[in-house]
């Protein structure tokens, strides 16, 4: 089992959208595919057609409850959503009133080794003691970025944050939301990034469809396939899977009998 | 009220399509199609199906150019790691590395794998959606095709699979409680297995090496050996085709068995049939065992050979390879021989006048004298004869009793253990296997005594042919020798627990056994 984290500290930046539609697809090569969506305001879950509410959320969180008993289905075969919930956003004090408080969500997601080949964790914005045990639970963390210079100074300080914890897992970074008429977004895709994070060439272009998903509650991949944004997703999936060790197609065969 | 759990599978009546299930399930808002595909599903087990015998199924799913085996138990459950594999499965030990491999080979030893059904399967996606327009439940609109080796396709009723969605369990039950009891479609097992074999005519256990004839106590004499000989020619000619085309060694084992069991119920069963039916066939059946002799002696080489090998000395172990290409290619050769044989149109004829012989109403000649007595007594008189017999000359070897003398009583044990098995069916099944056990321990022990030295004699007969010119040749003849020495040396090991292996046939409990079971009932 692999875990890919979607993160930014910035809001905003096509990280959910990414989550989704990366789920989507991983899930669609045959790899059993749980995006958790830790999000509070639920978006991936709304994306996906599942109610944002978990049952004993708090004790699930406390490991106390088995969190394969909360995970949902979604219309995608091999693609599984552990939903959003209101109480996700006292995560934070919540682990902090754990032992080892920094490892919670690794020791969580342990269990399901043998039911997932990759879980896809959907970040909220912030950097705190979530973002923390988000970074120690991954093997490699995902960064959407938008092309400004504004956005690639955030991405230095997070590295420097990183560095700081001793935080090994590789740092992948994309461009997200590229709008190909503003000269500043091609100057920044074009100028170099810092040396500790490891830039895709695949970037998502700034779409309509992926505003639509809203609209649509489906990835891209799923209603736009061919469109511009759609095929973008697969470059980028496809970018990750050359990567990212371990995410190759899966063993899975669906069949009847 | 029918109980359906989640996951059910039901048969549809004729007239439901993808179309009348959307409607059933709500309309198009409830209710939608997905995707569609075609898999092709295939069974297979040894002749003998020894999969089946241990509660598992093996199977081989087609779909879009891949293939995986699945081994499940007899509910459907997988019982080990599904296994990527593309060619149709036929030895074991050719499976790629697994878990099934191990399982499979351990069970099938040196059988192999045949099919048994093929399936055909086009399968239509259906989603049950809740009011978010989410998949709540997944369908499955599956129609069937079967066919086999030797029968044409034949539909399998068309049935609707139901595959829960997680965290979605209460809407499937529904869909089943639905389905199970407001439509009343009847539920199909999740495993296609018996089903399919039906349909292509078929029968888990149709075919067993176990000589199984029913008997009845009162039953006469004459009944009973000409059901006991149906049988047994229905074993012959059931493995004939399989000998011929040399599918695995086993085909052969279980004809010449075969055959040894029609000579000794034919001469061991005394005074029944008609004279001259005996003598007839009693020598058309030992020419036609002689027939099957030299293959298997060559089989039984080669099925030995592995465990022969790790006998010697590692070093030596590789200088054996000569010998087994020699040993392969007669092999080949009598297997060549014994196909035409087998398929001449004199081998035909004898099988055929025989079980036209065993199946007539009224047998050609006189009967013999005891050919009325009720089969438990003359079943009962004659196995006790046989038992005394054995007994006697068993007793009478001595360390330094002549090998002939240990081959003799090899004999009589052997037909001692045929008659008990004939007619097994009259008499109390438990006290018969603990009289079974030392009695076939026993022959293990003589077996090997007598086997050893005729393979020992036979390698060095062979030794003969190998070519000496050169260092390889060399090599294995020294090899042959060593394990020639082996083999002698095995042998020896057999002669000493000979006396322990008799003591505990010739036992007093055992005793009181036989004398209770066959002296007193042959009375
Ligand atoms: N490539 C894109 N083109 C156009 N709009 C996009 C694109 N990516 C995301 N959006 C839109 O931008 C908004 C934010 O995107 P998204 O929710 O994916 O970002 P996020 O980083 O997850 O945000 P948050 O930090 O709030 O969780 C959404 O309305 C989404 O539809
Ligand atoms: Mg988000």
């Amino acid at each position: 089992m692999r875990v890919l984290g979607i993160y930014n500290i910035k809001g905003g930046v096509g990280k959910t959208a990414a989550a989704v539609n990366i789920g989507h697809l991983a899930a669609a090569d045959g790899l059993r595919t749980l995006i958790w969506d830790l999000d509070p305001q639920g978006a991936a879950t709304f994306y996906l057609r599942v109610k944002p509410k978990v049952r004993g959320s708090k004790r699930m969180l406390l490991g106390k409850r088995d969190l394969s008993d909360v995970l949902k289905g979604t219309d995608y075969p091999h693609l599984d959503l552990l939903p959003a919930d209101f109480s996700y956003r006292n995560m934070d004090l919540l682990f902090g009133g754990t032992k080892k408080p920094t490892t919670r969500l690794r020791r969580l997601l342990r269990p399901l080794a043998a039911q997932y080949d990759l879980v896809v964790l959907d970040c909220p914005p912030s950097i705190s003691l979530v973002s923390e045990n988000i970074f120690r639970a991954v093997d490699a963390l995902l960064l959407p970025t938008i092309p400004t210079p504004l956005s690639l100074r955030t991405l230095e300080q997070l590295l420097d944050f990183m560095a700081g914890h001793d935080l090994g897992s590789p740092v992948l970074t994309f461009y997200s939301m590229v709008d190909r008429r503003k000269q500043l977004h091609q100057d920044v895709v074009a100028s170099p990034v810092d040396a500790r994070c490891g830039v895709l060439s695949t970037t998502i272009p700034y779409a309509s469809e992926v505003e639509r998903m809203g609209l649509e509650r489906r990835p891209v991949t799923a209603f736009a396939a061919c469109s511009m944004a759609g095929r973008s997703y697969q470059a980028l999936w496809t970018e990750l899977k050359s990567q990212v060790a371990g995410l190759q197609p899966g063993a899975v065969f669906d069949s009847p009998y | 009220m029918n109980s359906a759990s989640p996951s059910d599978s039901f048969l549809l009546p004729d007239d439901v399509d993808v179309e009348r299930l959307i409607e059933l399930f709500g309309g198009p808002g409830c209710c939608c199609q997905g995707h569609s595909a075609d898999f092709s599903l295939c069974y297979f087990d040894s002749f003998d199906w020894r999969l089946n015998s241990a509660g598992l199924r093996l199977l081989q799913v087609t779909s879009d150019g891949s293939a995986v085996l699945r081994l499940q138990s007899a509910d459907g459950e997988q019982v080990v790691e599904p296994l990527q594999s593309v060619a149709e499965p036929a030895w074991p030990a050719d499976l790629p590395d697994s878990d099934l491999r191990l399982r499979v080979s351990s069970l099938l030893e040196m059988r192999v794998l045949l099919p048994l059904a093929r399936v055909q399967i086009e399968s239509i996606g259906l989603a049950l959606l809740n009011e978010d327009a989410k998949t709540v439940v997944r369908l499955q609109l599956l129609s069937l095709l079967c066919d086999s080796p030797d029968r044409e396709s034949i539909a399998l009723g068309p049935r609707l699979r139901l595959i829960p969605v997680r965290g979605y369990t209460a809407e499937s039950q529904r869909a089943a409680d639905f389905l199970a009891n407001e439509m009343v479609w009847p539920k199909v097992p999740p495993c296609l297995f018996e089903e399919a074999l039906t349909a292509v005519d078929r029968a888990p256990g149709d075919y067993s090496s176990k000589l199984k004839v029913a008997l009845r106590p009162k039953q006469t004499a004459l009944e009973a050996q000409r059901e006991i000989l149906r049988a047994l020619s229905l074993t012959i000619e059931r493995n004939i085709p399989g000998t011929r085309a040399d599918l695995d060694s086993e085909f052969l084992h279980d004809l010449r068995v075969a055959i040894r069991r029609t000579r000794s119920a034919l001469t061991q069963i005394k005074l029944v049939l008609p004279e001259p039916v005996v003598k007839e066939y009693q020598q058309r059946f030992a020419r036609l065992g002689q027939v099957t002799g030299p293959t298997r002696d060559l089989d039984v080489f080669l099925l030995e050979l592995p465990g022969l090998r790790a006998a010697l000395p590692p070093a030596m172990a590789a200088d054996l390879d000569a010998l087994e290409v020699h040993v392969r290619k007669a092999q080949r050769s009598e297997q060549r021989r014994l196909k035409r044989r087998l398929g001449s149109p004199a081998t035909g004829a004898m099988v055929q006048a025989w079980r036209e012989l065993l199946d007539a109403p009224r047998l050609p000649g006189e009967p013999g004298a005891l050919s009325s007595l009720p089969v438990a007594q003359l079943a009962s008189q004659q196995i006790w004869r046989m038992y005394k017999r054995v007994r006697k000359a068993g007793r009478a070897i001595q360390p330094d009793s002549p090998a002939e003398a240990l081959h003799q009583l090899r004999k009589d044990c052997k037909k001692l253990r045929y008659l008990i098995e004939f007619f097994r069916d009259i008499y109390p099944a438990k006290p018969l296997k603990r009289m079974l056990r030392p009695l076939k321990d026993l022959l293990d022990c003589l077996g090997q005594f007598q086997d050893r030295e005729l393979q020992a004699e036979w390698l060095e007969g062979l030794s003969a042919e190998l070519d000496r010119s050169d260092p390889q040749g060399r090599r294995s003849l020294m090899a042959t020798g060593a394990l020639v020495a082996h083999l002698l040396r095995d042998q020896h090991l057999a002669r000493e627990r000979f006396a322990e292996r008799f003591a505990r046939f010739d036992a007093a409990d055992s005793h009181v056994l036989y004398r209770r079971l066959f002296r007193d009932r042959g009375a």
